[in-house]
């Protein structure tokens, strides 16, 4: 009896020893601030599996589900459509420089990407969600486009359309209309009229139906190209979508197209901005598909020195290519246009056969990074879709973690103090045997590399409650066994005994729950069943096993003739 | 320490006035559920956007003009919400728009629209989560399947270790633990997520425990000595005084840790509001299923078909 006892002293003592052991990487890395917690990771990416894993809930960061739309791709390039959109995302993460990405498939249609930490989502879905498809288009001269303008006019009339105008200004707009064409002079003086008298902000506004609505009212002239008020493109896009206006652009123009420009601008002297409309040839010179590197650079010369630009190289077919499109296109415009979007539309000075180009726009270097990563991984096979999309803040998630450490502590104190007057001795010893299960919960997590999510930490205190009613059940059985008179030992063994049944039984219930939910749940959700079959199966352990050698080192000498309980 | 110990309530012959007080909560709950067309999903099954900012300062003046600039970009009818109370830090909205139809990019036009309109608010965002239409049905259909597998597994688990009539008062039980704990989100208009779906199966895993302790008494009671003695009703509710002390007592362990949990996060438009929230209503009325519910169920069965010895 003496020796067994020993032994399960040692060997409680040295699982104890182990799990805190594998804390100890866990506990190193978080006590750094979040900095050097990145590079740390980055570093060295087998960290991860031997730590405890904070999920995007905690950490904060952002969540995406792609989707591939199979429908216009062709039957050949079906079979690997999604490795293939697999492996061009996961490059265009990796060039964003993010810590610790994660993508995945999932089924044959999707993919997920968790970005811990991310900073700018807006950048990360567009780098990510972007089709990429880059091409080249010429633009159309000037007299062409006016014309085509001209025959959306006409197509206009009498065409209903209804539109909210403020009550003062309304006459105001017919005035910018006259005003178009008429050089950039008089544009400057007509924009800011418009700009003194819409200073009101909080003018009414009247939904009214106008017959005969003309795309020009809309338009004005921003150095050579058709600029739209950013406020107007809506309905400028709904005007020519209109189907009048598709029919009448078909007829007369139906080798081109309008496409918007990417950059917003202004017009010197006001802060209105403006988006630039094109009208270029429908059919592209060339695409992207030959360009064998970009990477984001410094304009060297012209009057734009010193802006940031992205910096493309063909390969020797794409430099062939672009050589003869140059060539045949002397004094044209060609449009650099990447996902049906103008990012700038240089005019051609001469052949350039050295296969090398550039994009210049109003980028700031961190968007000419992007733009370089996006071209360089390539365009994908088919448009991605994001199905779902969670970005938590870092503020929010140490909110979080904050709120549920405080929620832990004062709830496990006053589970501590509930036991400990209620069932006395017996009651320490369920204290000491929870404090076990959470490290022991903590370090299995942390060997298998676990992510630790707010429902997750939710988990585990609702684990740190259900343990505790384990060794309740157990108790109040040694109690009803010492109230029917039998002694201290044989007490506490029918106790564990009756007791083991129906723990069993309440615990695996849970447990089959809680593998429910691990299967038909992710993400945060996932992270809380993974907490809850740890903790069972510990908690299960512990109430079975330590507690019952804690009892039997304290009673088997036999002095011990009243339990504390 | 002794609680309940010598407890000697007469449950079972209470038990008609327990079923017209279920029934009575049941029925409010279809109430309620018809009066608000439904359960209010969240846009985990609905689809739609949800975003979360934070403010420098008291933005609750605002809050009007602010629906009506968001409602005008004809998105959807959005809903707008302050969370928790302003404060010295600033205050906290919470902008939802659920929509049928897949939107582009919502929730990139209410930020444009609100640093338009609004260009003097300093605001943080929070949260911004986008569920598209797909993927909201497909959620739905998961957490109906999981909620179905788990009363199925549950069922059966207990059929085999008790007997049938037990698997059949276990479901009953956690049946009406399920439809009290949509019943009153219903009620309080608090929304039904995944986390609270993942809430409610947990409630049913756990409730089952307080079952369990009974029912495993009662079998002990009616295998025993004094099985053949007393009658079928008395032997019910012997066993469950016998193990109130245990029921009450495993239950308010957990309650307050669970509570602790929703005090803090109270004033929050956080995930573990409501999953608390749903936990404590399960805790409490799977506490009483276990005793006013379960138990009685298995007088009822026994009446028409007498339930044998194990």
């Amino acid at each position: 009896m003496q020796k067994s006892n020993t032994m399960s002293i040692l060997f409680t003592l040295f699982f104890t020893a182990l799990a805190v052991y594998f804390l100890i990487p866990s506990y190193t890395l978080y006590k750094k601030d979040s900095e050097e917690q990145r590079k740390e990771i980055n570093n060295n990416p087998d960290l991860r599996t031997k730590i405890i894993n904070l999920g995007l809930d905690l950490q904060g960061g952002m969540r995406l589900v792609l989707e591939v739309d199979r429908s216009e791709v062709k039957k050949e390039a079906q079979k690997d459509l999604l490795d293939r959109a697999y492996t061009i995302i996961e490059n265009r993460i990796n060039g964003l420089g993010l810590t610790e990405p994660t993508i995945q498939k999932q089924g044959t249609d999707r993919l997920i990407i968790e970005l811990p930490g991310l900073n700018d989502e807006k950048v990360a879905k567009e780098v990510i969600g972007s089709t990429a498809q880059l091409k080249f288009h010429v633009v159309r001269d000037v007299a062409t486009r006016d014309k085509a303008i001209l025959a959306i006019d006409n197509a206009l009339r009498g065409v209903k359309v209804t539109e909210e105008v403020e009550k003062e200004s309304a006459s105001k707009d017919i005035e910018t209309g006259d005003n178009i064409f008429t050089g950039s002079d008089n544009v400057e003086e007509t924009v800011a009229d418009t700009t003194n008298e819409s200073s009101t902000t909080t003018s009414e506004t009247e939904t009214v139906t106008v017959v005969g609505k003309k795309i020009t009212e809309y338009l004005t002239q921003i150095g050579g190209d058709i600029a739209v008020l950013e406020k107007d493109r809506f309905k400028v896009d709904e005007l020519l979508n209109n189907e009048k206006v598709v029919t009448a652009l078909k007829k007369g123009f139906s080798r081109s197209m309008f496409l918007w420009g990417h950059d917003v601008i202004s017009s010197k002297g006001t802060t209105q901005k403006y988006r630039s409309l094109y009208f270029v040839k429908e059919k592209e010179a060339m695409s992207g598909e030959n360009i064998e590197e970009a990477h984001p650079d410094v304009a060297r010369d012209g009057f734009s020195a010193g802006a940031a630009i992205v910096s493309l190289k063909f390969n020797v077919k794409g430099a062939r290519k672009f050589s003869r499109v140059t060539a045949q296109n002397i004094e044209n415009r060609l449009a650099i246009v990447l996902d049906n979007t103008v990012y700038s539309a240089p005019t051609i000075n001469e052949k350039i056969s050295m296969g090398s180009a550039q994009i210049s726009g109003s980028f700031t270097m961190d968007e000419a990074r992007n733009l370089a990563v996006v071209l360089q991984a390539g365009a994908l096979p088919a448009p991605v879709e994001i199905i779902e999309e969670r970005t938590i803040g870092p503020s929010l998630g140490r909110d979080s973690i904050t709120k549920a450490t405080y929620a832990a502590i004062i709830g496990f104190g006053l589970v501590m103090i509930f036991m400990a007057i209620y069932y006395k001795g017996a009651g320490i010893l369920a204290i000491v045997a929870l404090f076990m299960n959470v490290i022991f919960v903590l370090a299995i997590m942390a060997s298998f590399g676990a992510t630790l999510t707010l429902p997750g930490i939710a988990g585990l205190i609702l684990i740190m409650g259900m343990s505790v009613d384990a060794n309740v059940i157990i108790f109040e059985r040694i109690k009803e066994e010492l109230k029917l008179g039998k002694g201290v030992i044989t007490s506490i063994d029918a106790g564990y005994d009756r007791a083991f049944v129906t723990i069993m039984d309440a615990n695996i219930t849970t447990l089959f729950t809680a593998i429910v939910l691990y299967n038909v749940g992710s993400g945060p959700i996932r992270g809380f069943a993974i907490t809850m079959i740890f903790g069972i199966m510990v908690s299960l352990f512990t109430a079975l096993t330590f507690t019952k050698m804690v009892f039997h080192l304290l009673t088997a000498s036999g002095k011990v003739k009243k339990l504390s309980i | 320490m002794e609680l309940l110990s010598k407890a000697k309530f007469n449950f079972i012959g209470n038990r008609k006035k327990a079923f017209i007080i279920s029934g009575i909560f049941i029925l409010l709950t279809i109430v309620s559920l018809i009066v608000r067309g439904g359960p209010n999903l969240s846009i985990d099954f609905s689809g739609g956007t949800a975003l979360q900012f934070k403010f420098e300062e008291d933005i609750s003046p605002k809050l009007n003009e602010l629906k009506e600039v968001l409602t005008g970009l004809n998105l959807g009818t959005p809903e707008v919400k302050l969370i928790g109370t302003p404060d010295e830090t600033g205050s906290e909205v919470q902008i939802i728009i659920k929509k049928k139809e897949d939107g582009t990019a919502v929730g990139d036009r209410v930020k444009s629209a609100m640093s338009e309109k609004f260009p003097e608010l300093k605001k943080e965002l929070r949260r911004e989560e986008k569920v598209g239409p797909k993927i909201g049905k497909e959620l739905q259909s998961n957490a109906i399947w999981a909620v179905l597998l788990s009363l199925l597994v549950i069922v059966v688990y207990i059929g085999i270790r008790f007997r049938f009539a037990y698997g059949v008062a276990a479901i009953v039980a956690l049946f009406h633990d399920v439809v009290i704990t949509i019943g009153i989100f219903s009620m309080l208009n608090w929304e039904i997520s995944l986390p609270i779906v993942a809430a409610i199966l947990t409630i049913v895993g756990y409730s089952l425990n307080d079952t369990i302790v009974v029912f495993d008494r009662i079998r002990e009671n009616l295998d025993g000595k004094k099985g053949d003695k007393a009658s079928f009703e008395d032997q019910i509710n012997s066993s469950i005084n016998q193990t109130l002390s245990r029921t009450i007592i495993t239950s308010l362990t957990t309650f307050v840790v669970v509570a602790t949990i929703f005090a803090f996060f109270m004033n929050t438009a956080d995930v573990l509001k409501y999953f608390s929230g749903a936990l404590i209503i399960g805790i409490i009325s799977g506490t009483y299923s276990s005793i006013f519910i379960a138990a009685p169920t298995l007088v009822v069965w026994n009446k028409k078909w007498p339930i044998e010895k194990h």
